[in-house]
């Protein structure tokens, strides 16, 4: 699906409304104090809390008891929420005419009242430059970005911006062992050769679809990654590898800049 | 001799009677009081003992000792500036809930609910600032608002609003209003030196119904997911009527917070928490088991205005970056 940077038709009827209320001169900002002063130091105007939410079925599938597998139909769910909560939250940046959205929060809600149903939400504070410089990312997305303030300040100081966040998971299955390895291991000090193939499986095909994502949007790298290993309620052997970080570019001009040194303390206490 | 054949003499007798008048004086009085503090509380007021240990602190009653839950690091930012902490206040209300229809069959605001938790959390704020206004106080730092719960009163709400009222120098009053602020003091401190004055908290709760739509059931269930193939729980697929539900109550309490904050004369709004949480209704609709959903939403934050007259120095502002060596 082509994404368009100026549609803005995921946002419910209820977020445009406030959406207008944000344009007519007041704010919102879940930024904690320091994280809002330093935002604004580094030349953005917050502009408004934005918000995309799925709550979303997951499908099933069954997995072969004895093979190690992608359960294709989980990730694909897995990614398919967090695309529609992410791509709402930059609608609604959209709608603000903003630079980009930073503090980004991406949480999977699993509530009682549903099995298999979850809720993604992503959330950040959408913000513009002041001196209106184009700080949107190269495809004419906002760009997005889950650092804190302190970390989106240094990040410019070094001579670079985000241009967005970058995921991928992947859901695996992980085979059982079969009755002849478990008895052929009792006792023994053993390396579990299909555990271990099947978790770097894993893990290096999230890693290598958010580092994809990060070459489609031409960036220089991905700052702050996180791995995130977890079970969504599918039962033992199926987990989730999740990686997201925020892909970042060079600033315009500034190639050539020195990063300065920083003072250095020792904290007595 | 033994009290029991004292013959009591008639100044004994008189002296017991002045002690008992007295008792009951003093019986009625307290009645009273009790009466007025309940009179002052349906008034949405603080009750006299409240009052009257907050006038101590009022005009006049110079070299009081505050009383302060600011920690050493923020006294000391407020100090600089020439703030002092008066006092600790605080605000309370239990409120009882109403009753609600079970279910709704289509999405509805719970405007029962929501009105609880919004009137409940009026009164205690309103409580607080009535305490601060009483000892002279030009701000409220730190407020908190805690949701309190009783085994004894199934069903009642409870919000405490507690903070440290303080007298601010000259230049960082707001002339004529008391303000409420749930940042801490360094934190006031440093949005005034960057030209952002704290005017106010703003805060809303919704809690909205959202029965299952067709597509939910079908999701929920096995059943459609066995025999009705595409649309079914085997499937992939976005619960778009919840989604929207939450969505619409969301928004709601967004949107009443930022209209608090316009009212209160800001220009914005930071900090801003979202409260979630969700419960279930189990209901018979037909031949179909539904789980409906139950949402509520609070949304709190702190209202700032620009106020250039507040700054320092811009030079000081920018930060100085450090690398720690332990």
């Amino acid at each position: 699906m082509s994404y368009d940077p100026t549609s803005t038709e995921g946002v419910p009827e209820a977020g445009t409304a406030r959406l207008q209320q944000n344009r007519s001169g007041l704010f919102t900002s879940d930024l904690s104090v320091n994280e809002f002063l330093l935002v604004r130091q580094a030349g953005f105007q917050p502009l408004g809390l934005v918000i995309g939410s799925s709550i979303y079925h997951i499908g099933f599938q069954q997995a072969m008891w004895k093979q190690s597998q992608e359960m294709d139909v989980l990730s694909q769910a897995m990614y398919e929420a967090r695309e529609l909560a992410m791509t709402r939250m930059e609608e609604e940046a959209e709608q603000l005419g903003a630079d980009g959205v930073v503090g980004v929060r991406l949480t999977i809600g699993r509530y009682d009242w549903g099995e298999n149903m979850a809720e993604f939400i992503a959330m950040g504070t959408a913000v513009k430059h002041r001196g209106g410089e184009l700080h949107r990312a190269p495809s004419g997305r906002p760009f997005t970005s889950d650092l804190s303030g302190q970390e989106f300040w240094t990040l410019l100081q070094t001579g670079h911006r985000p241009v967005g966040m970058v995921m991928g998971s992947c859901v695996y299955h992980v085979a059982h062992q079969g009755w002849r390895q478990s008895i052929g291991n009792t006792g023994k000090n053993v390396e579990l050769p299909n555990f271990t193939q099947a978790l770097y499986d894993a893990r290096e095909l999230a890693m290598e679809r958010m580092q994809a994502e990060a070459l489609e949007a031409k960036a220089e790298g991905i700052v702050g990654v996180h791995i995130e290993e977890k079970s969504h309620g599918w039962g033992s052997h199926v987990i989730e590898f999740f990686a997201i970080g925020t892909a970042i570019i060079p600033s315009e001009g500034m190639e050539d800049h020195v990063i300065p040194a920083p003072s250095t303390v020792l904290d007595l206490s | 001799m033994s009290p029991l054949f004292h013959r009591r003499s008639e100044e004994e007798k008189q002296a017991d009677n002045v002690a008992k008048l007295a008792r009951s004086e003093a019986a009625e009085r307290s009645a009273q009081r009790a009466a007025e503090s309940l009179e002052r509380i349906e008034q949405g007021r603080i009750p006299l003992a409240a009052a009257e240990r907050m006038r101590g602190y009022g005009e006049g009653a110079s070299g009081k000792a505050f009383s302060s839950d600011l920690a050493v690091n923020e006294w000391s930012a407020l100090a600089r500036l020439g703030g002092r902490p008066i006092t600790q206040v605080m605000g309370s209300s239990i409120f009882k809930v109403g009753w609600q229809p079970t279910y709704y069959n289509v999405p509805t605001e719970v405007r029962v609910l929501s009105d609880a938790y919004n009137e409940c959390r009026r009164l205690a704020l309103n409580r607080l600032l009535e305490e601060a206004q009483l000892c002279g106080a030009d701000a409220v730092l730190a407020v908190r608002i805690d949701q309190g719960a009783h085994d004894w009163a199934p069903g009642a709400l409870e919000f405490i609003a507690i903070g440290t009222a303080v007298r601010l120098p000259e230049a960082m009053r707001e002339p004529g209003t008391t303000v409420l602020c749930d940042l801490d003091g360094q934190e006031f401190v440093q949005l005034c030196e960057a030209g952002l004055r704290p005017v106010g908290i703003a805060a809303h709760t919704s809690v909205h119904y959202v029965p299952a739509t067709g597509q939910t059931q079908m999701a929920q269930s096995t059943v459609g997911g066995l025999f009705g193939g595409v649309g079914g729980s085997w499937m992939n697929q976005e619960l778009m009527g919840f989604t929207q539900g939450v969505y619409e109550a969301r928004e709601k309490a967004m949107a009443f917070a930022s209209a608090q904050a316009q009212q209160l004369g800001g220009n914005g709004l930071i900090g801003v928490q979202v409260g979630e949480h969700g419960r279930t209704h189990e209901v018979r609709r037909g031949m179909m088991d539904t789980r409906d959903l139950e949402i509520t939403f609070h949304v709190m934050g702190t209202v700032i205005r620009e106020d250039p007259t507040l700054a320092t120095d811009p030079a000081q502002r920018t930060p100085l970056q450090v690398l720690r060596l332990n």
